[in-house]
């Protein structure tokens, strides 16, 4: 008997989701790492950088204050969000790369692409949500943070954004060693360029959520929540559009 | 009653002229054969007729639901056969027990049944291949499109196949089969060699 057709959209969907997640389980040792990424970065500059007084702008509620706090206290949480951004993003662009003739197999088969984009942005959610909160248990108690749940909006955030670029450039670079090098440098120069340059990059507004998290009594919270939902919804579209693109099928 | 319909496939990769014109019409209960030299463009033709591939000119129709067998075996490594056969049985609307009765039944055919719930990446190429069979025939379709679809089968695994093959042809079920070498020709109802880009009809005997 063949499943009913309201629910075949949804059995789809979910039997994909249930089988990238297995996939995923069974590569467990590059599920570890996207896990213990951030915090080898944010741990290996926290016990070197020193205590250099460093100047930093926060976000209030009051306007912009410059600030100057140790850079043990500022640089490595930055370090640690550059290591999300890193770990996520590789992770996400991997999930499209490797199976681009076998998602393509699928539609074939009779799956729609957003079935299974769809599955996949769940899974990556799921892992983005989990990198957000394992580096907090070595954060909060370490760096004891004003505002530790903005510590991990910021995280949270940066692990979308990167889950979303990540699927963007495995869709539109398929090639491993040129997609992982644009990633690095747009995770990389966007999370380290101080002034205004930094704003063009997608990062920019977790960045500034963790600063005013860690160091802001009155943090400036929503603009740049909204900035963040507003670059994941719209590269979300994107990636949609250019993996239906690339998945579909011809008929004459 | 025709199942399949080619009339005049061009494709052209840069200079390279590869279809300069396929035709093919193919009924039901017929097991075709496409030979052709490396490179000749059996491949390029099949995933034109199967959509995976744009076609500079010419029509494909396709009348009934089919099922497809790429070259290059396109299976999750990192998943068993068995979640394999449920994923790709998801795929083509049937409920997991169906998918699970017609993958075991597949299975049991091609004497593979025995590494149903061993890990794709643990299995040998030939029962990697005969799972990539088995995923184009889960759902039963009246026209099977077979690229090179024995390739690193054992003797007895290659005799199956073609008896799985007459079988299905008795069932009213078409078959297009694509090989650089078929020694088989009886089991043919007719076979084509693909030369300048076009399909020669040539004898089965």
């Amino acid at each position: 008997m063949s499943v009913s057709q309201p629910n075949k959209k949804a059995h789809r969907l979910l039997v994909s989701l249930r089988m990238q997640a297995r996939e995923c389980k069974r590569r467990f040792i590059v599920l570890s790492l996207v896990l213990v990424l951030p915090v080898a970065f944010w741990a290996s500059t926290y016990y070197t950088v020193g205590e250099d007084p460093t100047p930093i702008k926060i976000h209030t509620y009051s306007g912009i204050e410059e600030i100057t706090v140790p850079a043990r206290e500022s640089w490595p949480t930055k370090i640690g969000l550059m290591g999300i951004a890193w770990a996520v993003g590789v992770a996400a662009f991997y999930t499209m790369t490797g199976s681009i003739h076998k998602d393509k197999r699928l539609v074939l088969c009779g799956y729609r692409s957003w079935q299974i984009l769809g599955a996949r942005l769940i899974l990556l959610m799921g892992i983005a949500l989990l990198v957000s909160i394992i580096p907090l248990i070595l954060f909060v108690p370490t760096i004891a943070p004003l505002h530790p749940e903005l510590v991990w909006l910021a995280s949270f955030l940066v692990g979308l954004i990167a889950v979303e670029i990540g699927l963007f450039i495995g869709t539109l670079i398929p090639r491993p060693t040129e997609g992982v090098l644009v990633l690095v440098a747009l995770f990389g120069i966007g999370m380290s360029l101080p002034g205004t340059a930094a704003h063009f990059f997608p990062t920019y507004p977790a960045n500034q959520l963790l600063y005013a998290g860690v160091f802001a009594k009155n943090p400036l919270i929503l603009p740049f929540v909204w900035h963040a939902l507003l670059i994941i919804s719209f590269v979300a579209i994107l990636s949609i559009a250019l993996w239906s693109y690339r998945v579909r099928i011809w008929r004459w | 009653m025709v199942l399949l319909k080619i009339k005049g496939i061009h494709k052209r990769f840069g200079r390279l002229k590869v279809l300069r014109g396929a035709d093919l019409e193919i009924d039901s209960g017929e097991i075709v054969g496409i030979t052709g030299e490396n490179g000749s463009g059996k491949t390029t033709l099949l995933r034109i007729v199967v959509g995976l591939l744009h076609c500079d000119r010419g029509k494909v129709k396709i009348y009934k639901g089919f099922g497809y067998c790429p070259q290059a075996p396109i299976v999750f490594d990192s998943l068993t056969m068995e979640e394999n056969i449920a994923y790709f049985s998801a795929a083509y609307g049937l409920s997991r027990e169906e998918g699970m009765q017609r993958g075991k039944a597949l299975m049991r055919k091609l004497r593979c049944d025995q590494h149903a719930t061993k890990l794709v990446a643990h299995l040998s190429g030939g029962t990697i291949q005969k799972l990539n069979l088995i995923v184009s025939l889960l759902h039963d379709p009246d026209l099977l499109i077979l690229d090179e679809p024995y390739q690193g089968f054992d003797y007895e695994s290659y005799l199956s196949f073609w008896k799985l093959a007459k079988e299905l042809k008795k069932d009213g079920k078409s078959i297009v089969v694509v090989s650089p070498m078929i020694h088989e020709r009886r089991f043919l109802s007719s076979l084509y060699r693909l030369k300048e880009g076009r399909l020669v009809r040539e004898s089965t005997k």
